[in-house]
């Protein structure tokens, strides 16, 4: 009989279209389409699982002492606290015995399953395929010869296999994020017989309904690779590993609790230390944290202040070079793209700060859009920043500053808040700038890489006899949040109006002309939530997400954003965007718990910012 | 050097207490002062409660343990004043007893016998500050912080793995 397949046979026919190695090669198996192999690594060796074409699923089986102990993703969920463990603290994968069996090194995918079974007859069965090749049946045959016994189904790892839990419950299948050459790293804990699949489930989207083949490649234990989750900011750019900063070496030093954040490793909190210890040194002496997760570009040319006047919220022509100004870039509807701060640093020269990589794609069309002679330049590699911070920051550097001549300044306690100036901390190049994000006097102090590590000691040990101390994460989320500065992905996106997010302040309606003018104009009138501070009755703690309602109704008003207990409050405190009718200081709402409906809890409306609402520490 | 006997500080009348809850820091405020907001989770402070030499231990949000060196009348008349206002449960451990050794031989035993998963870390594990960690197997909250005015190491450990730790302790002791 002859078959036709709509299927183009696997484009990959020789080894010079995979992906280069990341290290010596040690074995290497090719899964053709709809197949599986069994293969065993030995404990320290490095799996890599790579989707040659991308779209692909790889289900993972991985046996240890003999087959008495085997991959159990119910206790890698229990273990890690997460649907699927990646880079980083929460990296094993477990067995039944809760024994580490292999752990995620590089991930440049995100998105796996660890849900369901590897797919099985029956699913094929039910859905009108008898006799359909399957992934545990795959299994079964290439395990038979190490004796392990056939099962139906498999519970199994699905690499690159998409789904999801609803808040209902489901567990939702969609097509692979995977992209070609998109791979998992994994390091075997012990010696273990592994299976992998080349998933044959063309009845559903899960491969793209095509079927393509998986390499894997063992490395020895001897090769170094660094954690990492591979990213890609936007649909066109290249996946980029997770990066560490110039202060990552000397953080790592204090503390294993590193999360990824925006493609950088961070420190959660500190060993010895932790939350709420690095808070209170921050409000009460010092701290220092890493913020060189901030994307930083270069704007230079004789229209670069217009481009800038144009892209960005803030009136730009106000500025004088040495200052600087919050805003954030607009969407010609109005919303936030990113908040950032402007520096002005030459009368054609400007720094954009923000959060993104994608905001110099955005700077570079609306310059070519209005044909503004400007470059935009992406300086992020070329400085890192540390944020000192807390009411004796300035009596740290005081000693240790020296700005260059042209700023007219011989001290620290002349440098402006949002001015900054360019000098040496110790003799080392900085770029200095009364800014923050803590709601405490400081700076921040941009720097060259490789200059890094000796800025972080200078300001460790200047600041070791006040009882400065390294901040986390969990600490400058409880800081920012009792300022009421703007996370975001938490009080905004490019859905939300600088009026909904509380930022209204910062768009200069009078400026003749600029992005999302027209929006928000209309926008401003009656924007349909906005931004509000809660002060919660009791010590229990909101959550992002949770709703408000008006006193004894069952409609929502609005929705919690970002919450936390302010130990300098001593209170339970929240950021909410309400509708306008229940925005006024004072208003009594309540913030559904558990359910929502089983406990609401009273709250009153307040200034966004529960500490220090006027600014007057940041400006002191 | 001292010998096995030697190595475990008495602690006759010690006695261990938890209590957690959504108001939790509050009954801490209450029993211990506002020194207790500072604490981040696995950080103590040694306080006075009702003329009771204590170290309270920050373990959660609204979770602390308390270590009391002396007669508990006054602190449970205290903890019962102050649960009044604040939905938290208290109670004595009976779960768990507490072993120590002094700093000295801790700094010296536990980095051979005790492992933490991170990020937890036991060296450089300054005072007042605790770590879950296990030693052969058991689980062990080790804690250090003075007892009877002189630095140690608290050891937490469930009943029956009591005596299993305190031999592991002693026999790595004597070799």
């Amino acid at each position: 009989m002859q078959t036709i397949s709509q299927n183009p046979k696997s484009k990959i026919q020789n080894q010079t279209d995979l992906p280069k190695p990341l290290a010596k090669v040690v074995a290497e198996y090719y899964i053709a389409p709809g197949t599986a192999i069994a293969y065993t690594v030995k404990a320290g060796q490095y799996i890599q699982i790579i989707d040659i074409e991308g779209c692909q699923c790889s289900d993972l089986l991985a046996f240890a002492g003999g087959g008495h102990q085997e991959l159990d993703s119910t206790v890698t969920r229990t273990l890690n606290g997460s649907v699927l463990p990646q880079p980083g603290l929460h990296r094993k994968y477990f067995s039944q015995q809760m024994q580490p069996l292999f752990e995620v090194v590089q991930d440049t995918c995100g998105r796996h399953d660890s849900f369901a079974l590897a797919c099985h007859d029956l699913y094929y069965e039910d859905a009108g395929y008898p006799g359909h090749p399957s992934c545990s049946q795959n299994f079964n045959r290439v395990l038979a010869p190490h004796g392990i016994a056939p099962r139906p189904g498999w519970p199994a790892v699905n690499f690159f296999f998409n789904t999801t839990v609803t808040s209902q419950g489901e567990i939702i299948a969609g097509e692979s994020w995977s992209r070609p050459g998109d791979y998992v790293l994994l390091r075997a804990s012990c010696d273990l017989l592994c299976a992998s699949s080349a998933c044959p489930d063309d009845i559903d989207p899960s491969n793209g309904w095509q079927l393509t083949p998986i390499q894997v490649r063992i490395y020895e234990a001897d090769a170094a690779f660094a954690w990492a989750i591979g990213r890609r900011t936007s649909a066109e750019a290249p996946m980029r590993l997770t990066r560490q900063s110039a202060f990552t070496q000397r953080i790592r030093s204090l503390t294993d609790n590193l999360v990824e954040y925006n493609g950088f490793w961070l420190p959660n909190s500190f060993a010895n230390y932790g939350d709420q210890a690095e808070y209170w040194a921050l409000r009460e002496r010092a701290a220092l944290m890493d913020l060189s997760a901030l994307r930083k570009f270069e704007i230079d040319g004789p229209e670069a202040g217009a481009l800038l006047q144009f892209a960005f919220s803030r009136n730009v022509a106000k500025l004088a070079v040495g200052q600087s100004a919050y805003g954030c870039l607009l969407s010609p509807h109005g919303s936030i793209i990113d908040d950032g701060i402007v520096f002005q640093l030459g009368d054609t020269a400007y720094r954009y700060v923000g959060n993104c990589d994608t905001d110099g794609n955005w700077l570079e069309r609306v310059a070519q859009q209005q044909q503004f002679q400007a470059v935009i330049k992406p300086s992020s590699d070329d400085y890192h920043n540390l944020a000192i911070q807390g009411p004796l920051c300035r009596d740290i550097l005081r000693p240790l500053v020296e700005f260059d001549a042209g700023y007219n300044l011989t001290s620290i306690d002349q440098l402006g808040y949002f001015w900054f100036a360019t000098g040496t901390v110790a003799s080392i190049p900085v770029l200095i700038s009364r800014t923050g994000y803590t709601g405490e006097l400081g700076y921040e102090l941009f720097v060259h890489p490789s200059l890094g590590t000796a800025l972080w000691d200078t300001l460790i040990a200047a600041g070791e006899a006040v009882g400065l101390l390294p901040l986390g994460m969990l600490a400058l989320d409880r800081a920012r949040i009792e300022a009421g500065l703007l996370s975001p992905g938490h009080e905004f996106d490019d859905l939300i109006s600088p009026y909904q997010a509380g930022i209204g302040w910062t768009v200069a309606m009078k400026k003749p002309d600029f992005v999302g003018k027209a929006a928000l104009e209309q926008i401003k009138t009656h924007p349909p939530r906005v931004a509000i501070g809660l002060v919660l009755e009791g010590n229990e703690v909101a959550a992002s997400g949770q709703y408000i309602y008006p006193v004894g109704e069952r409609w929502r008003v609005g929705t919690v954003t970002s919450a936390t207990f302010s130990p300098i409050l001593n209170r339970s405190i929240a950021m909410a965007q309400v509708v306008p009718e229940y925005a006024t200081p004072g208003t009594e709402l309540t913030v559904g718990f558990v359910d929502g409906k089983k406990r609401r809890v009273r709250a009153t409306v307040g200034p966004l910012a529960a500490y220090d609402p006027n600014k007057s520490r940041v400006r002191g | 050097m001292t010998t096995a006997d030697q190595l475990f500080i008495a602690l006759s009348g010690y006695q261990l207490w938890d209590f957690a809850g959504v108001n939790g820091l509050q009954c801490a405020q209450d029993l211990a002062g506002d020194a207790v907001t500072k604490l981040a989770p696995f950080q103590s402070l040694e306080t006075q409660v009702a003329e009771a030499r204590c170290g309270i231990l920050r373990l959660c949000e609204g979770n602390f343990r308390l270590g009391l060196q002396g007669g508990s009348e006054g602190f449970e008349r205290l903890l019962q004043q102050a649960q009044v206002k604040a939905r938290v449960w208290a109670s004595r451990s009976d779960r768990m007893r507490a072993i120590a050794i002094p700093e000295a031989a801790g700094l010296e035993l536990l980095p051979q016998l005790a492992t933490t998963k991170p990020p937890h870390r036991l060296i450089g594990l300054q005072a007042n500050c605790a770590v879950p960690a296990r030693i052969d197997h058991r689980s062990v909250l080790i804690w250090q912080h003075p007892l009877l005015g002189q630095p140690a190491f608290e050891l937490q450990v469930a009943v029956e793995n009591m005596e299993h730790v305190k031999a592991k302790l002693s026999n790595s002791r004597t070799l």
